[in-house]
């Protein structure tokens, strides 16, 4: 039993100068657009000795077990990638995601609400152009917003049953950018000459979100034909308690918007 | 039996204290090498031995080695802007109370004698002091360039002295001049600054004197934001550039054959503690990163570097003292105190 003691202390002593354990840094995805009409691909960039990166394709958390990488991986449909980096001397990585959306109902124009000035676009097709979804608000491509109503006219190019809305969004708070207040979805009916509301997604500030790009998907809540839509998106009118800008106006940054 | 139940509940602590990393990695720990090539390191980030109640830090902006052996941290926290260790992490001495934006911390031998130069971003002022803290010169903000209408303007956040002690002052934080005086502070020229073409810098958060080329000394500047340092000479003509892509780099800091550099953060995860520390040598290629990728190279320039392994998070300054040792200091890291890093 003495014995037994000794090697335990001895065993406790030895562990306190042991290698503390870092975290391996989230690999990097690297892709042109998260936007595409017929086919596209992804890489993921991480080079450390010692470590390996696994991902899956099915909106699971990666595990060991999981598809090891090892070149570009081709995409072909709405898929969203999930990546982390593994190694034995190290913690595994956060995950990292990306999902890559495909083209919808063929759309003729988009008319949007002034963005400010310092994040606008001189693109007309800026919202439907294919190009998006990197999670870095100076990437271009994003439109910012800091007033109180951001109103979006979509015209297909043909009158079309609306299965979906969706709308790309930047999430990064430590930038004082949040996602919206909430989104409503108009079709115009043509026998009432007006539109009509078709559905809403409302979201919560009351906690901290991670940084990311975000879609968000609005499905109608009855079936609807039209060649005309409307989105209201409502920016955050005052930052939460919990954030250092509190009390000030958010930033609402949009992307690309497809009709399914 | 009490005693026997004793022995058994310590020997299960241990074993699990033992094997819990282990079950959570599928592996027995191995200690962690950081680095590439001939600069690989052990780290260890306990080195500081101050009481952080009694001696405590905000950002760690710079650190030095005097003739003494001594290592040298200048920190923003106004109870003790400078804080003098050994080697061994052991608090030695503080000084230092009326530095509130203590930035930049250069050391020159003046004469045999050890000075300061303390750049300070909130006071608009670059003060040089003896090595126990009494002021011997204040610069204050350049108007003799003609570049500015008052001290706000000016924002400085380094300074290296030439050996015939001329002073040259990086506005990293303001216009992004560099500024030479001589030795006794009277304005020489400014050159640098912000401007269309590959002569002017965005963010020249640091500067050094590169003397590895005896005949052709010149100075390296940092352009931060451009991910890169740009060389001039020592009369401040623009010679070229060294890309370093994705690179936050803050000072350059050449020690033998090599430069050190910490880099604050990378632009694949900007705002999110992705720093490492880059190693170039003579030639100015990336042969380590200490936390962030293994060097690679395509068409002469590097690829863009990242963070591999989360060591650091807003890494701000290295030293390198007289034997090898690396030292790190942290901006914005959790008042966190420097790391030692021993060559492996």
């Amino acid at each position: 039993m003495k014995i037994i003691l000794f090697l335990s202390l001895f065993f406790i002593h030895q562990h306190s100068f042991s290698q503390q354990a870092f975290q391996l840094a989230p690999p990097i995805l690297k892709y042109n657009s998260a936007f595409f009409s017929s086919t596209t691909s992804f890489e993921v960039i991480f080079n450390q000795p010692g470590a390996e990166v696994r991902f899956t394709l099915n909106g699971n958390d990666p595990t060991e077990k999981d598809l090891l990488y090892s070149g570009a991986v081709p995409v072909n449909d709405k898929t969203t990638v999930k990546a982390k980096a593994f190694g034995k001397d190290f913690l595994p990585s956060e995950t990292v995601s990306a999902t890559f959306i495909k083209n919808g109902k063929p759309i003729e124009k988009i008319q949007f609400s002034k963005p400010n000035e310092s994040y606008a676009n001189a693109k007309a097709d800026i919202l439907h152009d294919n190009i998006g979804g990197m999670a870095n608000y100076r990437s271009g491509g994003w439109l910012g917003y800091d007033n109180d109503t951001v109103t979006i006219y979509i015209d297909l190019k043909k009158k079309e049953t609306i299965n979906s809305v969706l709308i790309d969004l930047l999430q990064d708070e430590n930038s004082w950018i949040f996602l919206p207040e909430q989104i409503l979805v108009y079709y115009y009916s043509e026998k009432q000459n007006t539109f009509l509301g078709a559905g809403k997604e409302t979201f919560s500030h009351e906690t901290k979100g991670q940084k990311q790009c975000t879609i968000r998907e609005i499905k109608p809540a009855s079936k609807i034909s039209t060649q005309k839509l409307k989105l209201v998106l409502l920016p955050v009118k005052k930052i939460p308690g919990w954030h250092n800008g509190k009390g000030n106006h958010g930033w609402l940054f949009i992307d690309e918007i497809k009709v399914y | 039996m009490k005693r026997k139940h004793f022995i058994k509940q310590t020997s299960i602590a241990a074993t699990g204290l033992l094997c819990a990393p282990a079950i959570l990695r599928g592996l027995a720990p191995d200690e962690v090498i950081l680095g590439h090539n001939n600069k690989r390191y052990r780290i260890n980030t306990q080195w500081s031995l101050v009481n952080a109640a009694q001696y405590p830090v905000k950002d760690c902006h710079e650190m030095v080695q005097d003739r003494l052996g001594r290592i040298i941290l200048l920190t923003n926290e106004t109870k003790n802007n400078v804080i003098i260790y050994d080697k061994s992490g052991k608090l030695i001495s503080t000084w230092g109370h009326e530095y509130p934006g203590a930035h930049g911390l250069t050391l020159f031998n003046e004469n045999g004698d050890d000075v300061l130069f303390i750049c300070d971003n909130n006071r608009h002022q670059v003060i040089k002091t003896t090595i126990d803290g009494k002021v011997l010169m204040t610069l204050d903000y350049p108007k003799e360039t003609g570049q500015y209408t008052k001290a706000d303007e000016y924002v400085p956040t380094e300074t290296i002295i030439a050996p015939n002690g001329d002073i040259y002052v990086a506005d990293g934080y303001g216009k992004d001049f560099v500024i030479q005086y001589d030795y006794k502070g009277n304005y020489v020229r400014h050159f640098a600054g912000r401007g269309e073409g590959d002569q002017y810098v965005v963010n020249t958060h640091g500067i050094c004197i590169d003397t590895r080329d005896k005949n052709n000394p010149c100075l390296i500047v940092t352009s931060r934001v451009q991910n890169a340092f740009k060389r001039y000479t020592m009369e401040g003509k623009y010679m070229d550039t060294i890309p370093l892509p994705g690179a936050w780099v803050c000072r350059p800091v050449i020690k033998g054959d090599y430069l050190y550099v910490a880099v604050l953060q990378t632009n694949a995860r900007l705002d999110e503690k992705s720093g490492f520390v880059l190693i170039l040598d003579k030639n100015y290629k990336v042969v380590s990163n200490i936390g962030g990728n293994l060097p690679a190279y395509a068409n002469n320039a590097p690829e863009e570097m990242y963070q591999t392994v989360k060591v650091f998070q807003y890494p701000h300054d290295v030293c390198i003292d007289d034997e090898e040792n690396l030292y790190i200091a942290q901006w914005n890291s959790g008042q966190v105190y420097p790391y030692k890093l021993m060559p492996v």
